[in-house]
């Protein structure tokens, strides 16, 4: 699923490898980013920086009250954010990560995804969770439908996803 | 070689014959309605593009569908469409080969995150 990406010189990737904690979960219940955090902190107390974001369901269309349906097809998810994170790790010196996607029903502005990245530089932790949130946009098997009081339709994927993943393959500027 | 074994099993009534899962995925699964189902691996199924071509020509007698012309016309409508497949849970191309025993899903581009 995932391009070969080239992979720049990590020289804190062999020193680090044992310690890496990568932890994915897939469930229906709500996370706390508060909680998030403080695992990611444990994971390696001494560390420089930690980068975090939380995904949030939006509205679809203005003024509809949208709620969302998601499924993924659980054993290839589980494969392919296995390789995401891989791939990240052989990229940037980072130390842990955490990725916590919801499945299920959900409403107007409650958490979807969380992607937590553990780092001794603030650049690598911003670029690693970057890159695993636009690999997760594009290869991992989630589909949304979006409910509103009009009917249900089942979300397009965006050109703009594919766009930004190919930003990493092409190593040319990310731009957000 | 197990593609040349494969059709001598498959047609041996003593032996069980070789099988493959096949998975459908959000809108794919509503169309075809249908989530996951097995099918005997027959030797010119031996690729995704072959299987899709299958797939796509589904008599109306498939299954119990009530609706048998419909759902012809939507097996159909649903392999010429744009679709993913994955051969055990790892994206796979029209030419990447199908044997016993894989699951092969099938799936609109996907819209997480």
């Amino acid at each position: 699923m995932m391009d070969k990406i080239n992979s720049q010189h990590n020289p804190l990737h062999n020193s680090l490898h044992n310690t890496l904690h990568n932890h994915i979960r897939i469930q229906e219940n709500d996370f706390n980013v508060g909680d998030e955090h403080t695992a990611l902190q444990q994971d390696a107390p001494s560390i420089g920086a930690i980068v975090t974001f939380t995904g949030l369901v939006r509205e679809f269309t203005k003024g509809e009250d949208t709620q969302l349906f998601l499924e993924h097809y659980p054993a290839m998810t589980e494969k392919v954010l296995n390789n995401i994170v891989k791939q990240a790790t052989q990229r940037w010196g980072i130390i842990s990560t955490r990725i916590i996607h919801r499945i299920g029903h959900l409403s107007l502005g409650e958490q979807i995804v969380f992607i937590g990245v553990n780092s001794p530089h603030r650049a690598d932790a911003f670029a690693a969770a970057t890159f695993i949130m636009d690999f997760l946009k594009t290869d991992a098997p989630f589909w949304k439908k979006e409910i509103t009081p009009k009917g249900e339709a089942w979300v397009d994927a965006k050109d703009s996803d594919a766009s930004a993943r190919k930003h990493w393959l092409d190593n040319t500027e990310r731009t957000l | 070689m197990v593609l040349k074994s494969a059709k001598n099993v498959a047609e041996n009534p003593i032996g069980s014959p070789f099988m493959i899962t096949l998975r459908y995925f959000a809108q794919l699964r509503e169309t075809l309605d249908c989530g996951e189902e097995t099918m005997q691996w027959q030797e010119h199924i031996n690729t995704v593009a072959a299987l899709k071509t299958q797939l796509s020509q589904r008599a109306s007698h498939h299954t119990n569908h009530s609706h048998n012309h419909l759902y012809n016309d939507q097996w159909q409508k649903a392999f010429n469409g744009n679709i993913l497949c994955a051969v055990n849970q790892e994206i796979a191309q029209d030419n990447h080969p199908i044997q016993d025993n894989d699951e092969v899903a099938f799936f609109p581009p996907v819209t997480g995150g």
